[in-house]
């Protein structure tokens, strides 16, 4: 019996040798791709771990698992990858939220501020313990975001910023302004030569300004270029109305256009409650005589805005929350309705680019169609091309310099 | 025509305001809504409820035919999870938990009203996102009554905008000091306010904020736990699956002992799909393995320690692991977490004593204990090390207290 088992075992040994030496060369043709990723890569904590693992924990994963295959299937590259560029709060707020909700299979961290990196990745990846399925991987290269479907840009501070982007541009001083702007003019570009097929969710403010930044400089399409925009306005919106009338949020329709903050605009003629079109209960909502003063709400959405970016700096939870639900609509191609920040070039008397947020459907590349409206219900048609000028004015001023 | 039309104008009118008497009935069957309304807080919405009364009325009782307003006879809400202290931990626990639609009413409560109206604010638009979440704001403790749990995540003063930013061993000894005696006084409000309520500790090192809870609080030991070495277990998981290459969902395997540095791999207690890692590699964990597998302990507190170094809090991990107790709790699940729990009378311990073992968490906070005898692998010692260690980190940091 004693013989008849040190035999097995020689044999055993052979193979697992064998084994060992075909696998590895199998594994190393099959997986270059992989292993190009592996460099970039960031694994600063786990240096000593892999010069031990070749010699040692091999043999202890050969002999509890027996392999059948290590081929990857024949899908093409992952298709529910994402990567979020920049972990300040917003970053590592949106990948914390694309975890938990288990949308996507691959979330890649991306941050030149290796340090901020580190400590990101070691907390995300404890979540994985408790939500399963999804991959956290983290590096301080743009190009791991190489394969992407989503790429969500949301801070392109330099390495030794540790704040990163903490506050809307509009309240710093010029020159970090510019430093931002031209940091994210490089960095949207690069992004787009990686990516070259990503939908691209641009979480800096302001939207209007960033994504024609971003549609001037990357290679980008514009229709693959979007921001959360009055994704948030509406949300806010739609909360007051429930607020006012004792109902929840989720059984009211109802939208903001416009610019994201203070150039948004209410459509009063979209408001539906259980079937109910309040402009036909009430033919002057909004306006200025109405006697139950509905354009309070318009003037409160605005002031909760500015008390979340006075205290807090960014709308980390408002923008993470959008962001996700794009990025669920863009994989599983949902073709839903959202107020996002888009390119209106052609409509509404707009000869040029401009980005601004109007309803159109996202689908899986981006934005499929875009819904125009017939302003003439409720004349909100001077106060949209008010807005166009606003807009258009903020653009010029912020980039004259760029 | 135009007659029969005034006419029942004049008779929707007459209902109107028969429907306005019925306010008082309104008013009287919900007392105590109203007195949770005065404490919460509504800056925003001063000029819209001054309008709402005479207003918005009508057209509510126009698009809404009221059936029933009464509540249903169930006692207070089952589901209502209070959160003190928005700093960052603060508000990111809240918003897993509306995420994760693990409760139906959330109360954020700070004493800080400039952070808390702008967190209001915007974990409110999530809701629109995700349904079936309640959010209500509130600056006075008194709030959390009535809720099954209260996480307690900040406790700095209204004039502190950073909050609890840094654990507290790396602050001075003064600010230590605020945050402990903070920490006594709201502690125990929070007792006398819920006193049902189960309170999970997010403030750390967690061994010495729970047992200062227990001593200063009215609530029993029972009801008072803190993420303890779930955190820790999470890493450990993480770094097995790494090594192995094998996901960390299908690895059981648990480290016990204090938060940080006082931890305690279980070698003992590793399984990977069936197979039991001490049996096969019986000098596993020690200085002679030849796998080196002691490596992983290592790492986890180093991973930890790069957490806290640069971002001050272990903010989604501690997040995370309070969401899953709450859910434990709120469903009864009856679920083995390594948990900080009081060991008064286990392990030699003979007074009030609380560290991470596994214990049972189930709807009443930690039902049962579970101890091992190390002497399957000689862990004794070290386990006894790790509790006279936490004893004098508990004695020095509540010397003054």
């Amino acid at each position: 019996m004693n013989e008849y088992d040190d035999n097995e075992k020689q044999e055993v040994a052979k193979e697992e040798e064998e084994e060992e030496e075909e696998e590895n060369d199998e594994k190393d043709l099959s997986s270059v791709h992989q292993d190009e990723t592996n460099d970039q890569t960031f694994k600063q904590l786990n240096n000593e771990e892999t010069k031990l693992q070749n010699d040692l924990a091999n043999e202890l994963k050969y002999n509890l698992k027996i392999p059948i295959t290590d081929e990857p299937p024949n899908i093409g590259p992952t298709p529910y990858k994402v990567a979020i560029v920049g972990m300040n709060e917003l970053g590592s707020a949106t990948a914390f939220l694309l975890i938990c909700r288990q949308i996507v299979t691959d979330v890649v961290i991306i941050d030149r501020n290796t340090k901020r990196l580190a400590a990101e990745y070691a907390d995300l990846s404890t979540c994985t313990t408790f939500v399963s399925g999804v991959n956290v991987q983290a590096s301080n290269q743009l190009g791991s975001c190489e394969g992407a479907r989503v790429v969500i840009l949301c801070d392109v501070s330099d390495d030794d910023d540790d704040e990163g982007q903490k506050t809307s541009s509009t309240t710093q001083s010029s020159s970090q302004n510019e430093k931002i702007l031209s940091n994210f003019k490089t960095i949207s570009r690069a992004i787009s030569i990686y990516a070259s097929d990503c939908v691209m969710i641009v979480g800096l403010q302001p939207f209007e300004v960033m994504t024609q930044l971003c549609a001037t400089n990357s290679m980008l399409p514009s229709y693959r270029i979007i921001a959360p925009g009055t994704m948030i306005d509406s949300a806010h919106f739609k909360l007051l109305i429930g607020e006012k009338l004792e109902i929840s949020p989720a059984s009211i329709t109802g939208i903001m256009i416009g610019g994201h903050g203070h150039n948004n605009l209410p459509l009063w003629n979209s408001i539906t409650v259980g079937g109910i079109h309040l402009l036909s209960e009430n033919s002057s909502i909004g306006k200025s005589y109405d006697k139950e003063n509905w354009n309070q709400l318009h003037i409160n959405v605005n002031q909760r805005q500015e008390e979340i970016i006075k205290t807090k700096g960014t709308e980390v939870w408002s923008i993470s929350m959008a962001s996700s639900e794009l990025v669920e609509c863009i994989l599983r191609n949902k073709r839903e309705i959202h107020t996002v920040t888009v390119n209106i070039k052609g409509y509404y008397d707009v000869n040029d680019d401009l980005f601004i947020s109007i309803p159109a459907i996202i689908s899986q590349n981006g934005v499929s169609h875009l819904i125009t409206t017939n302003f003439s219900n409720h004349n909100n048609e001077n106060e949209f091309s008010k807005i166009i000028e606003n807009i258009q004015m903020i653009i010029k001023e912020k980039l004259k310099n760029i």
